[in-house]
């Protein structure tokens, strides 16, 4: 698959002035997104994920490495922009302009005329349509997200970059907002997606990086960051005498036991259960949330930054790698989606 | 390109007719030149009906300058510090094309304005009967010349520094002011008896002198500009100095232009 967005060694200081100290927001980023991904940019409250946004779409200058976005450079204003949209996470509009103005204004920016009905119906897809006629400065936070997303999908981008898109939105637009992103990435757009909302990353993303104090800890395919570190099978079975002790019944009903089993158990277990007449109705691989494991690791990060501090050593050291590679094997074997019996 | 240019162009135009602040100043500004009017409307002559139209225009010159001088910096800025120009340079439009337009808005507005004001004025010099002065609309195409160099220097500085700092060093650190201090420090020069004084003076006279230089003059011709105004008429040499005129302001408009696209184009938009 093509990349679309390659990132290396991305760094990115902020100078200081006389009473500010220098900041280094990204301290050697290096990722990459593929054609047709939905991409999740995590981390905490300043671990640097909307300054490597605006790194990729040229907005800051990057102090040193390189961002290539569809194979070219990010300037602003350049013609690459034409299949590229961004969401902002407050969108900042000229005020003084209505719904329908604002995006009109936007649609005319490009250079592939956007037909009026096309207007008509991103207003419609996001509800403004209705107040179209509405001044800007009267529209909540959430009706300018809104907004935002609208301008965003108009000119059919091939490549949306969406930073707290859902910041401000009700839930009914979140999910609205969610399928028509599923359905423009079945059609080839390629998200690259900053959110706290891990739930909703969890959602939509293939493939994520975690972001922390300016370092990717944790980049990967979804699924794989998932199910690497756990190490247990949830089993569904029918009640059978002298289970061994090793499987934790979690919920008992009069047909059915619901319960987990360390990896390595599985085999024995399945004997056993046959032996003594039991049935195996499911048994699945048990997936961490993306929530355990980003605390998992934004806290493992923290730690070794204390301990290279204790030590003496450059707080600057990166973190232990987190990549996770393609073909790397789970800690136990099988499948997460493994149904057996 | 064109539709994005006049895209910009409109969203320029409705900043300035949509900002209430602009409009009460343009309000009170337009108010103003009718109490010029009064005591002209106690005497009748031709030389006054003519001396009238001349205050006017020079009165409603100063007003729409700086009208637009302060929208001018006001536009750039609103744009910059609501962070907007972040959801413009994400799309394919260049920072040429968006400063173009901005110029080009109120150049439109500022020309508007002048035509105005020279149709009232040959209206009100046809209804007095008062012969039409040759040299009319050149003295309204100066003015709208100087207009041009003035917004095109104003959006240059502000690209880059406060609104409020542009209009201070539009009014004081202008070629005039440098002019002034480099003849002033000319001559203190010749008075000092001091070798160290007599050089500090020098230095700073060739100091103002090449910044004086280096500023645009936004009245590129004066003697010519103030004869012409004086007088109204086309005498000889006037279409040559009003060819060099809009040479003059072609190249410092395209040289304001290209900086301030340079540093749009530089500057971190977050």
């Amino acid at each position: 698959m093509t990349a679309v967005l390659e990132v290396e060694g991305l760094r990115k200081r902020f100078r200081g002035t006389l009473f500010r100290r220098s900041v280094e927001a990204l301290k050697g980023v290096d990722f990459c997104v593929r054609r047709g991904d939905i991409f999740g940019l995590l981390g905490p409250n300043g671990a640097g994920k909307s300054t490597a946004m605006y790194c990729f779409l040229g907005l800051l200058r990057p102090t040193a490495g390189s961002v290539r976005l569809n194979g070219e450079r990010p300037e602003i204003g350049s013609a690459l922009f034409e299949k590229v949209a961004y969401l902002p996470e407050e969108p900042h509009y000229p005020l003084y302009l209505t719904v329908e103005e604002a995006l009109r204004y936007y649609a005319s920016l490009y250079d592939t005329p956007i037909p009026p009905h096309r207007l008509e119906a991103a207003l419609e897809e996001v509800g403004m349509a209705k107040w179209r006629k509405m001044r800007l400065t009267k529209c909540s936070k959430g009706m300018k997200q809104k907004l935002g997303i609208a301008a965003s999908l108009i000119n059919d981008p091939e490549v949306l970059f969406l930073d707290e898109p859902t910041r401000g939105l009700d839930p009914v637009i979140v999910k609205e907002f969610r399928d028509i992103l599923l359905k423009r990435n079945r059609r080839g757009t390629t998200v690259i997606l900053n959110s706290h909302v891990l739930s909703e990353v969890e959602m939509i993303c293939n493939r994520v990086a975690i972001l922390n104090k300016g370092e990717v800890i944790l980049d990967g395919e979804l699924e794989e960051i998932l199910r690497v570190g756990s190490n247990c099978y949830e089993i569904r079975c029918s009640p059978f005498t002298d289970p061994p002790p090793s499987f934790t019944v979690l919920q008992k009903t009069e047909t059915e036991w619901k319960g987990e089993l360390p990896a390595g158990e599985i085999e024995e277990f399945i004997h056993t259960l046959t032996a003594r007449g039991g049935t195996l109705f499911e048994c699945r691989f048990r997936k961490r949330t993306l929530e355990e494991v980003f605390v998992e690791r934004v806290r493992e990060g923290e730690e070794k930054t204390e301990e290279n501090a204790v030590l003496g050593t450059s707080a600057g050291a990166p973190f232990a790698s987190g990549t996770v590679d393609e073909g790397e094997e789970p800690a136990v074997g099988g499948s997460n989606e493994e149904e057996r019996g | 390109m064109k539709k994005r240019f006049l895209s910009n162009v409109k969203l320029q135009i409705l900043f300035l007719v949509r900002n209430r602040l602009l409009l009460v100043l343009a309000f009170f500004f337009s108010v103003m030149p009718l109490f010029f009017i009064i005591p002209f409307f106690l005497f009748t002559s031709a030389n006054l009906d003519f001396d009238f139209v001349r205050t006017l225009v020079e009165v409603a010159d100063g007003l729409i300058f700086l009208i637009l001088l302060i929208a001018a910096a006001m536009s750039l800025d609103h744009h910059k510090r609501q962070r907007l120009l972040k959801m413009v340079f994400t799309r394919p439009c260049s920072a040429e094309n968006y400063l173009a337009a901005n110029l080009a808005a109120l150049l439109f507005v500022g020309s508007l304005a002048y035509l105005l004001l020279f149709a009232g004025g040959c209206a009100f010099l046809f209804w007095k009967g008062v012969p039409f002065p040759t040299a009319f609309p050149v003295v309204i195409l100066n003015k709208i010349f100087s207009l041009a160099i003035a917004l095109s220097w104003v959006l240059l500085l502000g690209t880059f520094i406060h609104p409020a700092l542009v209009l201070m060093a539009f009014l004081f650190l202008n070629e005039q002011s440098f002019y002034q201090l480099a003849v002033v420090a000319k001559g203190v020069a010749q008075t000092l008896a001091h070798p160290w004084g007599k050089l500090a003076a020098r230095t700073v006279s060739a100091i103002s002198h090449a910044i004086y230089v280096i500023l645009p003059s936004f009245v590129p011709l004066r003697r010519f500009q103030e004869t012409l105004e004086r007088t109204y008429r086309w005498e000889d040499g006037t279409g040559a100095a009003l060819l060099y005129i809009f040479a003059y302001t072609l190249a410092t408009v395209i040289f304001c232009h290209r900086t301030a696209s340079a540093i749009l184009r530089r500057q971190e938009h977050s």
